[in-house]
């Protein structure tokens, strides 16, 4: 792995030209093999980052979508140790390397062992990973396994999360701030939390990591309005929810995705310089 | 064997056990609800207002009852049964529901939620809401709407909505899930009224607190019917709420305590709810506690005939009073609580939860092996009319 890729995931905010599109997959939906294929077409399109997620049996963060994708790719026979070998298999066949972070709940980590899992990320091909269920106070373990093998404990923020509490949030972060935008499980909606245009630019204060927007994002309209205000978006329900829709023409569905991807990127990239935060006609 | 009485620690563990593992969204409300549950413990007029419903409307202290014909039927020990079956709707499951509903209000939430496996929680929670004016609605599995149809009814008439869950396994651990993803959407205005002694700190500190009321009675009950505390505290775990009431006060006391977990279909087979004897640690609903688990960390599904057993996990203080050995656990399957249900039936005329029955079935094994001056004390946590229909069924099997 090209040292390169490390620097790529940690540029600062400032040295960043462009808007970024980071988006999810649920690791082994409906097979591993394909996940590849759906990776490479995501990363055609224009994703500027992966986050592959492990599925687990109780996703308590995710809404409809998400929950029967896990599902799926859990009768699929997917387990953490395979989605850590799709990380591997990326590495080595995606036309352009993007970095790679490891979204899980904790549990499945915990009976892997935190340990193990904190020194094979980094070998597996990944830069990052977030744990839904591991807030700050029960983090510090983690973050210090992981801080040492250069791995970023990637931190989320919700539009509930106080200000004390935010500050020791993102001074702890790594990698980048993802920031929820809802009060809510992960899945499309047509309107986002009007508090999050007072928070992004409070959390922009107090780092130079870039700040991305997911939960509910999954249209070009949100993109651009989001663009205005963060650094970049995750998107990963509607792109789960394309793979979902065309299974029967399994053919179409890398061609879909790249698409959505080229959409949303070109998006987020019309806005650039338009930093005003009054425009956004999708933020409730 | 010492166990401190200032558990949980600061940041909700008992021991290793408990603690927060919540998504971001939820650790304001966390914190509102722990700082609104301190201020509200130390408040006598909230304490007077729980006191004085307890009393009147729950009709609590609830007598504790010489099963005399059981105890000559079976021989050995003297056994009693604390009938928290007498209490309002039918089970311990009150207690907590009015002490964490006062709290909803105290809070100013106009909308409560809650879980439910048997539906005993279900319709407590129900019940407060309808006398504190609150909107209620309820999360129940699929599986469980069916075997427990009676309950569905009783919410529904309290004027509660039942939402029917038909996530993983469509029993008590994915109503658990599906209300907190409401939660998490609704945290706002919701106040999430969890049933057991489970999920994020403060609840299982605070489920336990509200429950405690029962062990406390036993304390003052004991010495003026026995001038002593009983031998045994035997209790069924699911959860744990009702085996913790009773626990909680006794911790210190030189008596026995025995929990009963569900034995299903033997813990040998793969079909039983026996978290704490064939689990291993691990973090499901907010809390680090006993699980059933694949070697992935993949949540397995529990089973036992009762309903309020039938959850693949336990409440965290339960983990660390089994890890340092001051309570002992158990179970019993479900024949054995079926053989139970009936016995109770037969020789006292009191048709136990089946739930309450594990615990029963535990006792009726010890009881022979004990001299006739050992007292044995069962939680009968609740009432079984809700399982006749199951226990008709499981008899036509067997028959």
């Amino acid at each position: 792995m090209s040292a390169s890729r490390t620097e790529h995931f940690f540029l600062s905010r400032e040295s960043r030209s462009e808007k970024l599109l980071v988006a999810y997959l649920c690791a082994g939906y409906p097979d591993l093999e394909k996940s590849v294929l759906w990776a490479q077409a995501l990363v055609e399109g224009g994703a500027d980052c992966l986050e592959i997620g492990v599925p687990f049996s109780d996703p308590l963060a995710d809404g409809p979508v998400i929950q029967a994708a896990s599902q799926r790719a859990l009768a699929a026979g997917v387990n953490l140790e395979k989605v850590l070998g799709l990380g591997e298999v990326l590495q080595e066949k995606l036309s352009k390397q993007v970095p790679l972070v490891l979204m899980s709940y904790l549990n499945p980590i915990l009976q892997y062992g935190m340990e193990r899992f904190a020194a094979e990320l980094a070998p597996r091909g990944f830069n990052g990973a977030i744990i839904v269920d591991l807030p700050y106070e029960e983090g510090e373990t983690m973050q210090a396994l992981l801080c040492r093998q250069k791995i970023s404990l990637v931190p989320l923020i919700a539009p509930t999360t106080r200000i004390n509490r935010l500050q020791k949030i993102v001074q702890r972060g790594a990698g980048f701030i993802y920031c929820i935008s809802v009060t809510g499980v992960t899945g499309p909606r047509d309107t986002l939390d009007s508090r999050i245009s007072s928070l992004i630019p409070k959390i922009k204060e107090l780092t130079s990591l870039p700040v991305v927007v997911g939960f509910g994002v999954s249209r070009p309209e949100q993109a651009a309005a989001l663009g205005a205000l963060a650094d970049g978006i995750v998107v990963g329900s509607a792109f789960i929810r394309v793979i979902g829709s065309f299974q029967a023409e399994p053919g179409r569905i890398q061609e879909q995705l790249k698409g959505l991807a080229k959409n949303l990127k070109k998006a987020l990239t019309d806005t650039q310089g338009n930093c005003c935060s009054s425009s956004p006609v999708v933020i409730r | 064997m010492a166990v401190t009485q200032t558990l949980p620690d600061a940041r909700g563990r008992f021991g290793d056990y408990g603690g927060k593992f919540v998504p971001e969204t939820l650790s304001a409300a966390l914190e509102d609800l722990e700082e609104a549950y301190r201020a509200a413990r130390g408040d006598p007029l909230f304490q007077e207002q729980l006191g004085s419903l307890l009393r009147n409307y729950v009709g609590r202290p609830t007598p504790i009852y010489y099963a005399r014909r059981l105890t000559e039927n079976l021989g050995g020990g003297q056994i009693f049964l604390k009938r928290e079956d007498l209490n309002h709707t039918g089970a311990h499951k009150i207690n907590n529901a009015l002490g964490q509903g006062l709290l909803a209000c105290r809070m100013g939430k106009a909308r409560i939620t809650a879980e439910t496996g048997a539906g005993q929680h279900g319709v407590a929670t129900a019940t407060a809401a309808a006398l504190l004016g609150l909107k209620c609605e309820v999360f129940m599995g699929v599986h469980d709407m069916e075997r427990q149809r009676l309950n569905v009814l009783r919410m529904e008439i309290l004027g509660a909505r039942v939402i029917p869950v038909s996530q993983g396994t469509g029993t008590l651990k994915d109503a658990v899930s599906e209300a907190i993803r409401d939660w998490v959407t609704n945290i706002e205005t919701t106040y999430y009224l969890i049933g057991s002694t489970v999920g994020p700190h403060p609840y299982p500190m605070m489920v336990r607190d509200f429950q405690s009321v029962i062990g406390e009675e036993v304390k003052s009950q004991a010495q003026a019917l026995w001038g002593r505390l009983p031998d045994y505290v035997i209790a069924c775990v699911g959860g744990g709420s009702n085996a913790l009431g009773i626990f909680a006060p006794l911790l210190h006391e030189r008596v026995n305590l025995i929990g009963v977990e569900g034995g299903g279909k033997g813990l040998d087979s793969r079909e039983h709810a026996a978290s704490l004897q064939r689990g291993k640690p691990g973090v499901l609903h907010g809390s680090y506690s006993y699980l059933l688990q694949d070697e992935w960390g993949q949540i397995q599904e529990a089973y036992s005939l009762a309903a309020g057993l039938d959850y693949p996990g336990v409440g965290p203080e339960h983990s660390y009073l089994k890890d340092c050995g001051r309570v002992t656990y158990t179970a019993a399957t479900d024949h054995e609580a079926l053989a139970a249900f009936f016995l109770l039936g037969e020789t006292e005329g009191i048709l136990p939860a089946l739930e309450s029955a594990h615990a029963l079935a535990c006792a009726f094994k010890l009881a022979p092996s004990l001299s006739r001056e050992k007292i044995i004390l069962i939680n009968l946590s609740g009432r079984g009319d809700k399982d006749v229909e199951v226990v008709a069924r499981e008899r036509g099997k067997n028959s």
